[in-house]
């Protein structure tokens, strides 16, 4: 069981007495954007990586819901045309492109996640569950190589996905996370995850939407060896830190395993795009804050910081 | 707690303690440190990602998390890639023309909104740096049916009917129809602007056999099966 008293005090310190003026945050140019990808031509991806020039730090460009695409495994788009892997490899190319050429700063760098989520999956077989996970890995595992020889030090490749309880049932999920876990070699995963219906006072196991409960969510969040959390921290209230700080609570106590966050994931753009969001238009630091405190609020769950910032956008 | 302006005298209350100041201080110290600590850190770049993961994995570490964690290593794995990557210097990607690209792009964005439709992108330039031939920028037909984050919830596609209909502006709508006939519409407008449109309805139920289809104009025509069609303004 975690017990950091003094990183509980710097974390208090942080989310108490500075948090606000944002002396404990890092600088805007790491507030990073991510997208929804309705817009993918070369040129649209190559534009919207030179716009994140001013940026440095982590990302997830999400692709729709999992797909076959002419008998290959890829995404859809929300109207757009459907992705194959090889497509999406071109887009993230050409993003990473755009991003090199007209980077601000030659010490700025970007992790960027490639991400799918669990929509629309529930009529897949889990063997095509497993296989799309694989060849997600495989695609990303490609691209990181790729990034790696004509970009070293500018841009870097990981897996991301957007799991969410209400998306999708648990076992369909899982499915999926094992075939992208099972690849050999595979990259890590920035797992941008929903806690939607979980507990917001209790940690053991409390159940969430659909099935799912405290215990599954840490699973495909956590427990899985790539999986790094940048959960959603979209609410005003605080009732999503307080979901993953229970989360959290509940497997330091009964799996012996606590999570680390890497960061949090804020929606403010995206509902600028969507003309406002009720109650669920944290800024990056809003978001940031809000996990921050609520993890704080128990020796066992605090951290001293929270790396990555980023925030949502529609990229249509 | 005793509120000790009640008990002291007259002359005391209004000479502050020492350590009335000394909090004082403190405190003026702390604000003016953190305001001069904000406006800094809205001018300088962010420390480097390097020392970022540095610290993430010694935050693992430190919270129990073991050294030989795959996790750990993972994250040991990129930091010593990144720092590798900071000091190469690797030639030019041949054969792409990335000026080329972004001139591409400012055009078409140059001619959106007047009358061009988002084109295909014929200047596409593939993995290998060559021309790749353009797709149309949205679909237009049935679609498999997915969540589209904060405008259409999971329980609204259900049983629906997905349509992705491009408009002659070359935005585009993208449309739920219920099997109970409510039409949910989301619209892809220029610039990222993302629009959920009042909900319609077909004005009947939707059976699973009913062809559904846009058309020119921009609207969904729902036919069941024996029926006269039913077109649907998507407003």
């Amino acid at each position: 069981m975690r017990q950091r008293p003094i990183r509980y005090l710097v974390a208090v310190f942080c989310a108490f007495a500075v948090g606000a003026s944002g002396s404990c945050h890092v600088p805007p140019a790491a507030e990073t954007r991510s997208y929804y990808m309705a817009r993918n031509s070369a040129s649209d991806a190559a534009t919207l990586g030179c716009y994140n020039g001013d940026k440095s730090g982590r990302l997830s460009l999400f692709f729709g819901a999992p797909t076959t695409v002419g008998g290959s495994y890829g995404a859809t788009a929300w109207g757009a045309p459907d992705l194959r892997l090889s497509d999406i490899e071109n887009v993230v190319k050409n993003f990473i492109r755009g991003y090199a050429y007209c980077r601000n700063n030659g010490g700025y760098r970007l992790q960027i996640g490639v991400g799918t989520s669990n929509s629309a999956i529930n009529s897949r077989t889990g063997s095509w569950l497993q296989a799309h996970g694989y060849a997600w890995a495989t695609s990303v595992r490609a691209l990181a190589a790729w990034a790696n020889a004509n970009y070293p030090g500018i841009a870097q490749v990981f897996g991301a996905w957007d799991p969410e309880p209400s998306w999708s049932t648990f076992a369909t999920a899982d499915a999926w996370m094992h075939g992208y876990d099972g690849r050999p070699s595979r990259q890590l995963m920035f797992v941008n995850a929903s806690a939607d219906g979980c507990s917001v006072t209790n940690a053991n196991n409390e159940p969430c939407n659909n099935g799912w409960n405290q215990q599954r969510v840490w699973h495909l969040a956590w427990q899985h060896d790539p999986a790094l959390p940048i959960p959603q921290i979209y609410t005003n209230s605080g009732t999503q830190a307080r979901q993953w700080k229970l989360i959290d609570l509940w497997a330091t106590v009964y799996a012996g395993d606590g999570m680390y966050f890497y960061g949090t994931m804020s929606q403010a753009g995206a509902c600028r795009q969507v003309g406002g969001c009720a109650g669920t238009d944290n800024t990056p630091h809003e978001a940031h804050d809000q996990l921050l405190w609520w993890l704080a609020t128990d020796s066992r769950t605090t951290q001293p910081s929270i790396q990555t910032m980023t925030d949502v956008n529609w990229n249509s | 707690m005793t509120d000790d302006r009640h008990t002291t005298s007259p002359s005391r209350s209004r000479r502050p303690r020492r350590g009335a100041i000394l909090t004082a201080a403190l405190v003026l110290s702390a604000v003016a440190a953190s305001a001069a600590a904000s406006a800094a850190l809205s001018e300088e770049a962010p420390v480097p990602l390097e020392d970022e993961l540095q610290a993430e994995i010694d935050g693992m570490v430190e919270s129990g998390v073991e050294p030989d964690d795959p996790k750990v290593q993972m994250l040991e794995e990129s930091l010593e890639q990144l720092e590798e990557g900071a000091v190469a210097d690797p030639p030019p990607e041949p054969g792409v023309d990335v000026e080329a690209l972004l001139e591409e792009a400012e055009a078409a964005e140059a001619a959106e909104g007047t009358i061009t439709p988002r084109s295909g992108d014929p200047g596409a330039v593939a993995s290998d740096g060559s021309r790749a031939a353009g797709r149309p920028a949205w679909e237009s037909g049935e679609i498999m049916c997915e969540v589209v984050p904060g405008m259409l919830g999971p329980e609204e596609i259900t049983r629906a009917r997905c349509v992705s209909v491009p408009q002659p502006d070359g935005t585009s709508r993208y449309v739920a129809i219920g099997a109970d006939g409510i039409v949910r519409t989301v619209a892809f407008g220029h610039d990222g602007h993302v629009q959920r449109l009042p909900d319609t309805a077909v004005g009947a139920p939707v059976a699973p056999d009913a062809a559904v289809a846009p058309t020119p104009e921009g609207d969904v025509v729902v036919t069941p099966p024996g029926q006269a069609p039913r077109p649907v303004d998507l407003g």
